[in-house]
């Protein structure tokens, strides 16, 4: 069984005043259709997405990538002082070691913002990330992710990122791109 | 599906088993490339998303060339489906150079708006499929309609898997195709 016509197809060149046949069986398109819906769809719902535990339940909402204008806040929440200069709140469950963190606030403060910590449980952390919209992850616990606020108090930035240590290049970019801005 | 006599190669030129085989092995190649980088970057969604949008762009252009032109088209499919795919990351391409996304970028095939469709990679991938579902509809329509205007003469040896619209003519499809 093949799928091509057993028409050698040269008999059939531009010119030819008989209708010639396709090159493919009818049925073949349908065939591969089939396969590809099957392998797509596999492909897709087993390994199309990074839904772990610490991930955003809607992955549209993680890591987008896009400044936006979202809500002026106070000039003052749990006790950290906003405006003047954007800032990078990073949500974690547990203090970052010293080590790995400096490398990321390098990155993430190279544009002039200041980083703000705010660790699950601690004095002021559920105040900030209710007011910056930290969403809640998979598991249903506290946010690991960052927000970013410039330097008018407008929230430009909030997402779960459970591996934002390899993506300070990430808050580098959206931090820069505050330059310029009415911020 | 008038046959357009004189204008065979025309015609099936999108269809050629040969052609098609190379263009899917380029496909895949670059499809898995494309893959492993979204996957290093944790970003899977995003691989899926754009795919399967530009999948489902891909077919309407199929469909409509095919009830247009009354042919399928273009020549090069499955590069067609590769070009928009490359085409909807190009902000992702931007971001990796240092720029954020912005709105605007919707241009790119809705590529900012298409990851808040409700139901995400899954809404995208049924989308996707019953486009390209009905464009293999269509094209089988078409494919048959032309193999039940050729000639018995030119059909060649009965095969598994013969048309069975034109099944009044299995015994005269047995024929040896003549030169």
């Amino acid at each position: 069984m093949t799928v091509a016509s057993p028409i050698d197809q040269a008999q059939c060149s531009t010119g030819s005043p008989r209708p010639c046949p396709p090159p493919l069986r009818w049925w073949t398109p349908a065939v591969a259709f089939a396969v590809s819906a099957v392998v797509l769809s596999v492909l897709v719902i087993a390994f199309g997405t990074n839904n772990g535990p610490l991930d955003d339940p809607n992955q549209a909402f993680q890591r987008d990538g896009a400044l936006h204008n979202g809500p002026q806040l106070p000039d003052r929440i749990g006790g950290i002082a906003l405006g003047g200069s954007s800032v990078v709140v990073l949500f974690e469950r547990r203090q970052p070691p010293g080590q790995t963190l400096a490398q990321w606030r390098a990155g993430a403060t190279r544009s002039g913002s200041r980083l703000v910590v705010a660790v699950a449980g601690k004095p002021g952390t559920s105040a900030l990330r209710d007011a910056l919209g930290m969403r809640t992850p998979n598991d249903g616990g506290p946010p690991v992710g960052y927000a970013i606020v410039d330097r008018s108090r407008r929230v430009r930035y909030a997402t779960l990122d459970p591996a934002y240590l390899d993506h300070a290049s990430e808050v580098e970019l959206l931090t820069a791109g505050l330059t310029g801005h009415a911020s | 599906m008038t046959a357009d006599q004189g204008g065979w190669n025309r015609d099936y030129r999108a269809l050629r088993p040969r052609t098609l085989a190379w263009q899917l092995v380029l496909l895949l190649a670059i499809e898995a490339v494309l893959f492993q980088r979204y996957d290093a970057e944790q970003a899977r969604f995003h691989w899926s998303t754009h795919f399967l949008d530009a999948l489902a762009f891909t077919s309407l252009v199929l469909l409509a060339w095919l009830s247009i032109a009354g042919r399928p088209g273009p020549r090069y499919p499955l590069l067609t489906l590769l070009a928009f795919h490359v085409y909807a990351i190009v902000p992702d391409l931007m971001f990796s150079e240092g720029s954020a996304h912005s709105q605007w970028q919707n241009v790119f095939l809705g590529h900012i708006a298409e990851h808040y469709l409700p139901g995400g990679a899954v809404a995208w991938l049924a989308i996707a499929l019953v486009l390209s579902g009905t464009y293999v509809a269509a094209l089988t329509v078409w494919l048959r309609g032309r193999w039940a205007d050729t000639p018995n003469d030119l059909r060649g040896p009965l095969r598994s898997g013969s048309d069975p619209a034109t099944a009044g003519n299995r015994r005269r499809w047995s024929f040896v195709p003549v030169p």
